[in-house]
């Protein structure tokens, strides 16, 4: 098991798992619909543990889903590539700050350097990018995307869309509206990342510095700033650590002796008999300057990146996934899967008759001919009224009685087989009705006629009335099937 | 026969030839495979269909062929009965006598997995008179000793269900209505549930089913409002743009521009209408509906684009993502980036420069090809006049294409597996839309106009509060008729 299926299988919902899960409502919308329900409620049954959140359920399902498709995901390879720059990000910052320190604390032995100055950069100008971030950063809440203005942003964008592929990674800033929410964290936490880093690289250069050269500070300015007002100044700044670590704390006399004119390149109210370049007084600032890039630099850098991990993670677990295709994807997997499964029926549905002779109209049977009248499957029909309309019609009389076949007493129909068979070549008018499809049992009954009696009987089919074109087009292509030329159709 | 295949269910569907057989499977088990056909004989062999919730089989119907000779085969049968108690065992034999002849195939074959323990589902057809040969039938099913009940199919015209229910009720314990071609899913519940009353044992797999059937249900009603509202999303964000050398040309574009915005409106429509069919396992691949949607013609579907965001041409614009864009180019360049940022540049990049370029990267993030909608977005430029289409500013039109996807709704819920075609709309569907409540309706006319306004990038609240209205308003329509509607079955 990777560490990403272990994840999974707790239910993390990550960038990996978010983008993944974006991708995957994307190719599945070309998707037959019961194919995805196969799919997903078969994953859903594998699961050992039922997850509980939807953001659980859909982090286990993308899971599910990468574990078939087996080569790193998009998803992975974006959180990796945004891994890779974060650690870009971290270094070249710590780079940076490590040059910015080395340049604010350049001591060629000729002039001290400016306390203000590195107060100024590492402090005020850090204080000022602080808010600056956390102002837009809490406006990017009501104006997706807002962070991107921030060249890094913009960069990473950039750096990131190359390395997945800008399909990728279209695709998703696409949908900002949906995930918007996740993304201004993320890269809150990559710009908060790199300010950390500079504190780190100039908090690293500053020590080694203090260690392995002499510094001289002082302080001058082109304002006319007093000694108290410093020192005052100063005890604000000191004032996190004035209790518990007073040797941080520059005192009024070390203030006093380190203001400095740079046009007499003198300290200029240094104690008589000091020497201007007496480094153990210049020197006593730094442990104030520490805790200044510590308390004002590092400190709330690092609160803001852990506070931005946290956001980050609780926005993705809080994502409501409550639009159409999110709450698809649950329902799902939370349904039963009904489905039938079945042999291939081997039925024909080919309709009967084609490409055989049609079927002729009865013809009138003449005087001296009494045709022998069949009631097929108990067809109802008014006696008196049928033997009249076949004298007209056919020109022939019945013969009594009315006889039946196919009805409930199969006796009945045996001894109309016997009579049949003594006549010979009377003709037999079998009435049907139309709406009872011809089966075997007529065939088979026609047949028995056939080899008993004369093979040129004549046999009318009359269809009772209340058809429709269908049943009466199944009737004819039934009996044309049969592919017997005595054999006729018509009304009764 | 192993005991673990004897607890499933069965069902065998049996009765004369034509009557609906395979009809009734195929509405039952909601599938197409199933072969229909007005010609007689086009079940030739058994098919078992088994229904499967999650991968377990609860329940199996058979489809058999027809009766096609039951009065002679009961002639045989009789001949040979001694006692009541004898009489499945003739039934057995007569099965077995037969074997390897071409006599009664189709009694054989029907009766074979009734002697193997399936309860009878006895089909007739109530559009057609009773007539007493159906005894026979009746009979020999009664012979084999099964749990049987038995369903009316058609029953069109009501003239001949009482005679058919009398009848019926001889034979019978339970006597169902059961039209293949108006099924609908509470129909297929209840005849789920009277087949539980057929043998004490099937009760548990029974009922599961029916509890499956209910969630399915439920998520069907899900999924089409999660259709409609997905496809509402997407008319009401539509919009194309098109590029023109001059302003002049608009008036002799506009016929055409219109009709091609209102062709990918009706085919926005036209794939969702065809996606809840398929939500209902039907297929309606080409179709379209009947009417089109009517939409008006209207200037204000046409606006100027506006690209000049904060008073920058598009030109000054992608200069600007360009350059920040190439600082990708290593760590170096993106530290400088972030250098810049910490120093006055970020503040200026608050102002409109800022706002500007989000502008711009937010309408490259609606492609997925970044660079690709760069390039056509200098096009316009060079093409001096550029002309959006859409978003379709009538505020009836999502009302009316809600109105006609909540009706289509409807159709595909009535429209039983038995048909091959789409019925005529139902009368109830037209008048979803006119019964729900004034609040309901305010709250859609907001969502509408909030999709509108924020077309480009429609926020996440704005899908779920759609989808969740729509949902309710299906809910609301199929729940009501559930309770009210059908007759249960009718037990003598
Ligand atoms: N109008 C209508 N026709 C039906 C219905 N049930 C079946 N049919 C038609 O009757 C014919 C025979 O149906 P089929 O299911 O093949 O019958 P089987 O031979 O008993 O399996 C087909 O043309 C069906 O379309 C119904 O409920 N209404
Ligand atoms: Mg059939």
């Amino acid at each position: 098991m990777t560490i990403s299926e272990r994840d999974a299988e707790q239910g993390r919902f990550g960038l990996a798992e978010l983008i993944d899960f974006e991708l995957q409502l994307a190719s599945d919308r070309a998707r037959p619909y019961q194919e995805l329900l196969e799919r997903d409620r078969q994953i859903a049954l594998r699961w050992r543990a039922q997850p509980k959140t939807p953001q659980q359920m859909v982090a286990h399902w993308v899971a599910a889903l990468r574990r078939d498709e087996g080569a790193p995901t998009a998803g992975e390879k974006v959180a990796r590539a945004h891994g890779l720059a974060n650690l870009l990000v971290f270094l070249s910052f710590a780079l940076i700050g490590v040059g910015v320190a080395l340049a604010v604390l350049q001591f060629t032995g000729d002039h001290p350097i400016n306390v203000l100055v590195v107060l100024g950069v590492f402090v005020v100008l850090q204080l000022i990018n602080l808010l600056v971030t956390v102002a837009a950063f809490l406006w990017s809440r009501f104006s997706p995307g807002f962070l991107q203005q921030f060249p890094i942003v913009a960069v990473l964008r950039r750096l990131i869309a190359r390395l997945v592929g800008p399909d990728h990674a279209g695709r998703f800033w696409a949908r900002r509206s949906l995930y918007g929410g996740v993304e201004r964290w993320i890269w809150f936490r990559t710009m908060q990342l790199g300010a950390l880093a500079f504190n780190i690289g100039a908090i690293v250069t500053f020590m080694a510095a203090v260690s392995f050269t002499d510094l001289a500070f002082a302080w001058s300015t082109t304002l006319r700033v007093e000694a108290q007002s410093l020192e005052r100044f100063c005890a604000a700044l000191a004032l996190p650590w004035r209790g518990w670590l007073p040797e941080a704390v520059p005192s009024l006399e070390l203030i006093d002796a380190t203001q400095y004119f740079r046009f007499d390149a003198a300290y200029v109210r240094a104690p008589p008999g000091m020497r201007v370049r007496d480094a153990a007084v210049a020197g006593g600032w730094w442990p104030f300057l520490l805790m200044c890039l510590l308390v004002y630099g590092l400190l709330p850098r690092l609160l803001l990146v852990m506070w931005a991990s946290w956001g980050a993670m609780r926005s993705l677990r809080r994502l409501p996934l409550d639009t159409p295709e999110e709450a698809e994807v649950i329902a799902r997997l939370t349904t039963p899967w009904v489905h039938n499964v079945h042999g291939e029926d081997p039925g024909s549905v080919a309709p009967l008759g084609r490409g055989r002779a049609p079927l002729p109209q009865p013809a009138p049977l003449g005087n001296d001919q009494e045709a022998i009248v069949v009631r097929w499957r108990d067809a109802e029909i008014d006696p008196d009224r049928f033997v009249e309309r076949v004298r007209q019609r056919l020109g022939a009389a019945v013969e009594a009685p009315i006889a039946d076949a196919g009805g409930r007493d199969h006796v009945e129909e045996q001894a109309l087989l016997a009579r049949l068979e003594a006549s010979q070549q009377q003709p037999m008018l079998v009435v049907v009705e139309p709406w009872n499809a011809p089966d075997r049992g007529f065939e088979r009954f026609v047949r028995y006629v056939r080899q008993r009696s004369h093979r040129q009987r004549k046999i009318y089919v009359l269809l009772t009335e209340g058809g429709d074109a269908q049943q009466h087009a199944v009737w004819a292509g039934y009996l044309a099937e049969l592919a017997d030329p005595y054999i006729a159709m018509g009304e009764a | 026969m192993s005991k673990a295949s004897i607890e499933v269910p069965r069902f065998a569907v049996v009765g004369r030839v034509n009557k609906g057989k395979s009809s009734v499977i195929a509405s039952f088990i909601e599938n197409d495979a199933v072969k229909i056909s007005p010609w007689p004989g086009t079940t030739t062999e058994c098919v078992r269909y088994d229904v499967e919730v999650d991968e377990r089989v609860l329940f199996s119907v058979i489809d058999t062929p027809g009766f096609e000779d039951a009065p002679r085969a009961l002639h045989w049968i009789k001949q040979r009965e001694a006692t009541a108690a004898d009489r499945a065992q003739r039934v057995r034999e007569f099965v077995d006598a037969f074997e390897g002849t071409d006599e009664f195939v189709e009694e054989r074959r029907l009766l074979r997995p009734i002697l193997e323990g399936a309860a009878i589902l006895y089909v007739v057809n109530g559009d057609e008179p009773y007539r007493k040969n159906y005894e026979t039938e009746m009979e020999i099913l009664r012979y084999t000793g099964e749990p049987a009940m038995a369903l009316i199919n058609r029953s069109g015209s009501e003239a001949y269900i009482e005679s058919w229910q009398r009848a019926l009720n001889q034979y019978f314990k339970l006597v169902m209505l059961f039209d293949a071609h108006a099924v609908t899913w509470d129909k297929r519940r209840r005849l789920l549930e009277a087949f539980a009353t057929l043998h004490p044992s099937w009760e548990g797999p029974i009922r599961e089913a029916v509890v499956a059937l209910r969630a399915q249900e439920a998520r069907r009603h899900y999924q089409v409002a999660n259709i409609i509202a997905d496809m509402l999303v997407d008319a009401l964000t539509l919009h194309l743009t098109a590029g023109l050398p001059d302003e002049r040309a608009l008036p002799h574009e506009k016929p055409r521009l219109e009709r091609q915005f209102h062709d990918e409106l009706r085919s926005i429509e036209r794939r969702a209408h065809q996606k809840i069919a398929t939500v209902y396992l039907h297929r309606l691949d080409g179709w379209s509906p009947e009417a089109d949607i009517e939409l008006e013609s209207r200037d204000d579907l046409f606006a100027k684009e506006t690209w000049d965001v904060m008073g920058l041409s598009p030109r000054a614009l992608l200069t600007l993502t360009v350059v920040t864009g190439a600082a990708a180019g290593g760590a170096i360049d993106a530290a400088v980036g972030f250098a810049s940022a910490l120093t006055g540049t970020l503040i200026g990049g608050l102002s409109g420069l800022g706002v500007g370029v989000y502008e711009l990267t937010r309408r490259y993030a609606r492609a997925s090809q970044i660079a690709e909608q760069a390039k056509s977005m200098m096009k316009p430029s060079e093409h001096g006049y550029r002309i959006r289409v859409g978003p379709h500013p009538s505020l009836n039109f999502p009302f009316v294409l809600l109105a006609r996807a909540l009706s289509h709704f409807d159709r595909v819920r009535a429209w039983a597996h038995a048909r091959q075609e789409l019925p005529p709309p139902t009368a109830t569907g037209p008048k979803i839309l006119d019964q729900v409540d004034v609040d309901t309706r305010k709250r859609f006319t907001k969502t509408f106009s909030t999709i509108r306004k924020k077309y480009r990038d429609v926020p996440r609240e704005a899908r779920s509060e759609l989808r969740e209205t729509v949902h309710r308003i299906v809910v609301e329509h199929t729940q009501p008729r559930e309770r009210d509607v059908g007759e249960g079955p009718h037990a003598t």
